[in-house]
């Protein structure tokens, strides 16, 4: 009986049991659904709060200030939130809370290190289906996504030699300032931008255009770029004199370092139309009479320009002069001429001269007149020992009476030589060579051997103008054009004395002087790129075609580190569609382990505007 | 035996009633699990098709903000990072998780952009006179001057069975390899060029607005990355709605 009442006591159990386990059962599957809503809108909360962040990073620039800035950070990250998370996502309750913040990093010492840090952080009521029954009616999801963007520490470096002063209007100068003032709107006031403007001296100063890279001043410096050289109908411009581009490349460095901010994306913009021929050194003085290109700038005895300690020169044989010029002592100083015995005011050979030496006009391959010295920075003096400051009184051109020290733009003819290394520890020899070419000789990259007024390359594309260019050879290739070298010969009777200096950079000559400029260039900027605390990535612009001066292909490909160069307007192998060409050449001096940097050409100065969009496009990522 | 045959009965009475209970149990039971199942994995599936979209855009980003980092989505190889990020979507055509043209999902990435003064400084050549100095930039100088246009697309996948929500630029106006020169520039195959963007009305992209829920400003761009697979394979007992193709995007 007993057994029997248990038995049906136990009627039914299962039912209870299973519905015992029913409810557990729906509470996990509840559960698991509930779970799986707060997982599922949590994943999308987290991908819209990173895609928030993203774009954010990007929208700081094109803004005119921080306030801006920050406010279209904030904007954006609400923006692209929004598109990715819709409200009411997977029934998710009410709006999202959504919080973008922004931060500038700061190094161990306080300061800005280069980056910024977008930060969204959103918060969104996840609904409950089955844990609505214990009274839970939503549940908080709360995700953070960050992006950091690299500042970008930006020193814009301007060419604004006389060669930038075209005939047409707009110049190329006006061309320049003003797509060189729309370039730096395009950043943003986060950014340390600055802008250098250079001729034979580099322009430091506000009075200038000089603004050292600082943030929040792109205003400034777009107002100023464009003062450069307002649009017609004006005529004012700062362009003018010669092109010293090592120093400005040096004084960019010395800039890019000042800010310290070794995280950002440290960044020179080189536009250039030519060649640079400005050498910065120390140079050793010539003390003794010797024979060179250039005109008399001191008389010894006093008496006129036609000295009686110097004489007219042949022409030496198996050389030419151009034609029409006499082998003389030019006292014009305009004219190609081999001045025998060349007056001296210094006294002591140990002693050197500082300063900056160019070229006059064309990149002459005859020799001839050259300039300097002149400073290679604003404020900066150039040096004159005392053993050169002797006798007086001296002339300079005809009627102007000097009285003690020279005048410094006639210095130059008191300097024996070019030195083989610049003031600021440069290779003039040129850069270490990583491929081959008619350009690499024991293992450097160099224009040591360079003719440029050489070997005219006419452009396939009839629309270039000018259409056909001066792109150099090898001096070797041409035996009969003045001393067929860039250096002083030994053993030479057209150079007596001056032998002493064999193997030397000549300074009487434009074509070395450009040369070693050239070669210079490539050194400084071998070294502002192995800078491996900075990082810094060198842009170029080219503009081909102005004044008489070579185009080089190479050089500021060189200059920017680009991988492969494309072909300049005057090749053969030059497409006008300069996105899509036919052939690239290879980079001789490319260098892996430094930054590859963009380099744009044109002929045309009407397309500064679209290069210089291109490389902020490229540089901060804009658009394209 | 007498009190054995009660019990012998009484067994024989409850004989199957377990088995009955266990079967009305399992009518509950089992759609339950198997729908628990489904949405389960739907569910995570849904979750994986919006991680890879994310990865996507993400890796989109990185490739447009830094070129030189090598994650060119046009390449083969850096697709398949993200077809191995959608594993299990039927989207790889092979064991090196190359993407299949004809499989069961697809990623579609775009950049489009709003054109501004930057587009059309570059796509504009050369400028007329006296642009931007005296003149600023507009639709009579620039035609797509104030409107969306693509810059960039790029398929992933099946990209004959699904398309953008937000429209397609024609596939002649993308640039090949062919046109991007030797060596292919990167991020150059799938981009339209500047003077298209700026000047060509067939790479606007009028829809961009309406799709999103998105409003740039000028020069402005963003990155869209679009994922489309197709699950019906977890469509065990129709629990599912047809059609039965997850979609997820990422705009950044």
């Amino acid at each position: 009986m007993a057994t029997q009442r248990r038995r049906l006591g136990q009627k039914g159990m299962a039912i209870a049991l299973y519905g015992l386990m029913l409810i557990s059962v729906i509470g996990f599957v509840g559960m698991a659904v509930d779970i799986g809503t707060i997982y599922m809108i949590r994943a999308r909360l987290s991908a819209a709060v990173d895609a928030a962040a993203l774009a954010a990073g990007r929208s700081v620039n094109l803004q005119n200030n921080l306030q801006e800035a920050q406010t279209a950070a904030q904007n954006t990250a609400t923006q692209f939130f929004n598109a990715n998370f819709p409200s009411g996502y997977f029934n998710s309750i009410g709006s999202p809370t959504v919080t973008p913040t922004l931060t500038q990093e700061t190094d161990a010492n306080g300061n800005p290190s280069g980056v910024l840090d977008f930060q969204v952080t959103a918060t969104v009521a996840a609904p409950t289906y089955f844990m609505n029954i214990f009274n839970v009616h939503s549940i908080n999801v709360a995700t953070t996504g960050t992006a950091s963007r690299r500042g970008v520490v930006m020193v814009l470096v301007l060419d604004i030699s006389s060669s930038m002063n075209t005939p047409t209007t707009p110049t190329a100068c006006q061309a320049m300032a003003a797509a060189a003032s729309n370039f730096v709107t395009l950043f943003s006031p986060f950014d340390y931008v600055g802008v250098l403007p250079f001729d034979l001296t580099v322009h430091t100063t506000n009075a200038k255009t000089g603004y050292p890279p600082a943030q929040n001043q792109l205003a400034t410096l777009s107002t100023a770029i464009a003062a450069i050289a307002p649009p017609p109908p004006s005529t004012t411009n700062q362009c003018g004199s010669n092109t010293n581009t090592i120093t400005a490349l040096n004084q960019a460095y010395q800039w890019i370092k000042s800010v310290g901010e070794p995280l950002a994306l440290n960044t020179i913009v080189l536009f250039t139309d030519g060649s640079p021929n400005g050498i910065t050194a120390n140079f050793q003085t010539r003390t003794q009479l010797d024979s060179r290109w250039g005109f008399a700038l001191n008389e010894p005895d006093g008496n006129g320009f036609q000295g009686t300690l110097w004489t007219n020169a042949t022409a030496p044989t198996g050389t030419s002069t151009p034609p029409g010029i006499a082998n003389s002592c030019d006292p014009q100083g305009s004219n190609n001429a081999i001045c025998i015995n060349m007056p001296t005011v210094c006294t002591n050979a140990a002693d050197t001269i500082f300063g900056s030496i160019s070229q006059t006009s064309g990149q002459n391959s005859y020799g001839g007149q050259t300039y300097g010295m002149q400073a290679p920075l604003d404020g900066v003096s150039i040096s004159i020992p005392a053993s050169c400051q002797a006798t007086s009184p001296k002339k300079g051109s005809p009627g102007t009476l000097l009285t003690g020290l020279p005048s410094a733009d006639y210095m130059r003819q008191y300097v024996a030589y070019i030195p083989d290394t610049d003031y600021y520890g440069n290779n003039l020899h040129g850069v270490t060579a990583t491929g081959s070419g008619p350009t690499v000789a024991n293992g450097l990259v160099t224009r040591d051997n360079w003719l440029f007024q050489v070997n005219n390359e006419c452009s396939p594309d009839p629309t270039v103008t000018p259409n056909c260019k001066n792109v150099g050879d090898l001096w070797s290739n041409y035996t009969n054009i003045g001393m067929v070298s860039n250096f002083f010969p030994l053993n030479n009777n057209a150079y007596a004395n001056a032998d002493v200096y064999a193997g030397k950079f000549r300074p009487d000559q434009p074509n070395s002087i450009v040369a070693a400029s050239m070669n210079g260039t490539m050194d400084q900027a071998n070294t502002v790129r192995k800078d491996t605390t900075y990082n810094i990535k060198i842009n170029v612009i080219y503009l081909t075609g102005n004044g008489g001066d070579a185009v080089d292909r190479e050089f500021l490909p060189i200059v920017a580190n680009a991988k492969w160069i494309i072909p300049l307007p005057y090749d053969s192998q030059y497409v006008a569609d300069a996105t899509n060409p036919t052939q690239l050449y290879q980079n001789p001096a490319y260098q892996t382990t430094q930054q590859t940097g963009t380099y744009l050409v044109t002929a045309d100065k009407t397309q500064l505007t679209s290069l210089f969009a291109q490389l902020a496009s490229e540089t901060l990522r804009l658009s394209h | 035996m007498r009190l054995i045959q009660p019990k012998q009965t009484q067994g024989r009475k409850e004989a199957g009633n377990t088995i009955i209970e266990f079967g009305l149990v399992m009518v509950f039971l089992v759609p339950m699990f198997a729908g628990a199942f489904t949405i389960g994995l739907a569910l995570a599936k849904g979750i994986q098709v919006s991680n890879v979209a994310r990865d996507a855009v993400v890796l989109a980003v990185r490739s447009t903000e830094d070129p030189q980092s090598g994650l060119d989505l046009s390449t083969t190889q850096n697709q398949r990072i993200i077809v191995k990020a959608a594993n299990g979507l039927g989207m790889a055509s092979d064991a090196s998780f190359d993407p299949s043209a004809t499989g069961n999902a697809a990623v579609i990435l775009s950049r489009v952009v709003m054109v501004g003064p930057t587009e059309c400084s570059l796509g504009v050549v050369p400028a007329p006179a006296g642009v931007p100095a005296t003149t600023p930039w507009s639709a009579g100088n620039c035609p797509n001057f104030g409107s969306y246009a693509f810059e960039y697309r790029i398929v992933i996948g099946n990209g004959t069975r699904w398309s953008s929500t937000f429209g397609s630029p024609p596939s002649a106006d993308l640039q090949t390899a062919a046109q991007c020169g030797t060596p292919v520039p990167a991020n150059c195959v799938g981009s339209i060029t500047a003077k298209n963007i700026a000047t060509n009305a067939a790479v606007k992209a009028p829809n961009f607005p309406t799709a999103t829920g998105m409003t740039l400003a000028p020069s402005v761009y963003a990155l869209v990355s679009e994922m489309y697979a197709d699950v019906s394979f977890l469509n065990f007992f129709n629990i599912l709605s047809n059609p039965t193709v997850i979609y997820a995007r990422s705009i950044s």
